[in-house]
């Protein structure tokens, strides 16, 4: 007999709720980068605008998940579920901050001609975005196997940032008028590598909540370490 | 330093007539520790809960198999029984305290034991209160009648008369389930500096007491243990689909 028709209401709902966030977040990184190559400033502050709903999304299901805390007294599962749902919470809404700096960069940018047609950048974006969705998908299913795409996709990532770093350095050594756009486009390769960085945190969530086990993503880590050694970033 | 060991439970088979109501029982019980019985009703908790001390010897047709060890020693062996229940002491789900002075409710155990001197049993009802946590609330009233303490207060005193006979061990089976949440709150407390000295096999159906106030805990289904080890791994991340689906409430 199913005796716990409310608490499992209650449990969809927090799940739609992370669903619709991180699909929020999700749109706000695409408009992002197509505000930055096709320089639509509309579409830049319209992100910006949207970072306001996110930050509210996070705080009302941050008092959802203390209302079930409070009300349903969560054990094993759930109560793994519910202890990273506030996890996975802040990294989207890192996630989000990321976008909005990238469009506080393509603002600051407006009145400029691009020093190069902007071609890694996108791409990393959608590798990005990619990783983005697999810790979402993986916390929607809760099902974690989709961990060795989310290496590789991992890896693709880093390599991109580290093609991205010495191609824009190479233009600001070339000529010092380079530095401001370069660096800023670097920071922009930088802020979608913290965005990979989130979604490996989500998906260590949800590896905690489906196994119980806090993974130590060694073997992740000494992937990229090995890649890392092949690629150096100076 | 690893635990020492009170209650060893191996392979125990319980019968009522010909109803089976545990099922190769394995169990230890660590000593100076909370372990906590969960399950649905009927599930054997209470039973084995009973084998601890005996209590089911007085129950018609019951049939045991298997081994119960105190200490190394088989209680179901040759041994004295009376002696097992003094050091093995049981506070029940309704407190029952003896319709007679708080005072006569704690000396009444010493007293069987043939303790006469007036000093003697002074300091044992004066002790065995101060350790339950009613001193202050009782000290002025020891001559009046029992039956006049809140339920609360009742509880504390069965659980003061039970330690007047210096148990090594004490049963308690849903020990707060007529309670209060402030009296509940008391006794939780109270086992929690009680376990210093005794060690405490708890009966509830209430998975949050479980939860917190016991170092292990066990999960039986239908006779059988389904489940058992650290209260924190039970909670936070039960090995056995039937735990997680019990303690979450998908079945009851």
């Amino acid at each position: 007999m199913v005796i716990r028709k409310h608490f499992d209401k209650e449990l969809d709902k927090l799940h739609k709720e992370i669903l619709l966030m991180s699909s929020i977040t999700e749109e706000m990184l695409k408009d992002a980068i197509i505000a930055l190559v096709k320089k639509d400033i509309e579409l830049a502050k319209d992100v910006i605008k949207r970072d306001d709903l996110v930050d509210a999304k996070e705080i009302y299901i941050q008092e959802l998940c203390v209302r079930i805390i409070a009300t349903q007294q969560p054990v094993a599962t759930d109560l793994r579920l519910l202890a990273s749902a506030f996890k996975i919470l802040t990294n989207l809404e890192r996630i989000a901050d990321h976008a909005v700096n990238i469009c506080e960069i393509t603002i600051f940018l407006k009145d400029e001609i691009y020093i190069k047609t902007l071609i890694d950048i996108p791409k990393m974006s959608e590798v990005a975005i990619d990783v983005v969705k697999l810790s979402i998908d993986a916390f929607v299913n809760q099902d974690i196997s989709g961990l060795p795409v989310m290496i590789e996709k991992e890896i693709e990532l880093d390599h991109l940032f580290r093609r991205i770093y010495k191609e824009l350095t190479s233009y600001m050594i070339k000529d010092s008028s380079n530095i401001k756009q370069a660096s800023r486009f670097i920071f922009v390769a930088s802020y979608l590598e913290r965005v990979g960085d989130h979604a490996t945190n989500i998906f260590e969530s949800v590896h905690y909540i489906v196994t119980g086990q806090y993974k130590d993503f060694k073997d992740f880590e000494s992937n990229i370490l090995a890649h890392k050694k092949e690629v150096p970033l100076d | 330093m690893a635990d020492k060991i009170k209650f060893i439970i191996k392979d125990l088979d319980l019968y009522y007539d010909t109803f089976q109501a545990l099922k190769k029982v394995n169990i230890e019980i660590k000593e100076n520790k909370v372990t906590a019985f969960i399950g649905p009703s009927g599930c054997g908790k209470s039973t084995l809960l009973r084998c601890l001390n005996r209590m089911n010897d007085l129950i018609d047709n019951v049939k045991i198999e298997g081994a119960v060890t105190l200490d190394e020693i088989d209680i179901y062996g040759d041994i004295d029984v009376i002696n097992l229940r003094t050091k093995v002491g049981m506070v029940f789900q309704k407190p029952n305290p003896f319709p007679m002075t708080v005072y006569d409710n704690i000396a009444y155990g010493p007293r069987c034991q043939g303790i006469k001197d007036k000093k003697k049993l002074d300091e044992i009802v004066e002790r065995s209160i101060v350790q339950s946590a009613l001193w202050d609330e009782v000290k002025d009233r020891l001559n009046k009648s029992a039956l006049g303490l809140s339920g609360g207060q009742q509880q504390r005193l069965c659980i003061a008369r039970a330690i007047a006979m210096e148990p090594e061990v004490i049963l308690m089976d849903e020990p707060t389930s007529a309670l209060d949440p402030i009296a509940t709150a008391k006794i939780e407390e109270l086992m929690e500096t009680l376990k210093k000295k005794y060690t405490i096999v708890i009966v509830t159906h209430s998975m949050q007491q479980a939860a917190r106030i016991s170092d292990d805990t066990a999960f039986f289904l239908s006779g059988e243990v389904i489940e058992s080890g650290k209260t924190i791994g039970i909670f936070t991340n039960p090995r056995d689909k039937r735990t997680e689906d019990y303690i979450t409430g998908r079945f009851g």
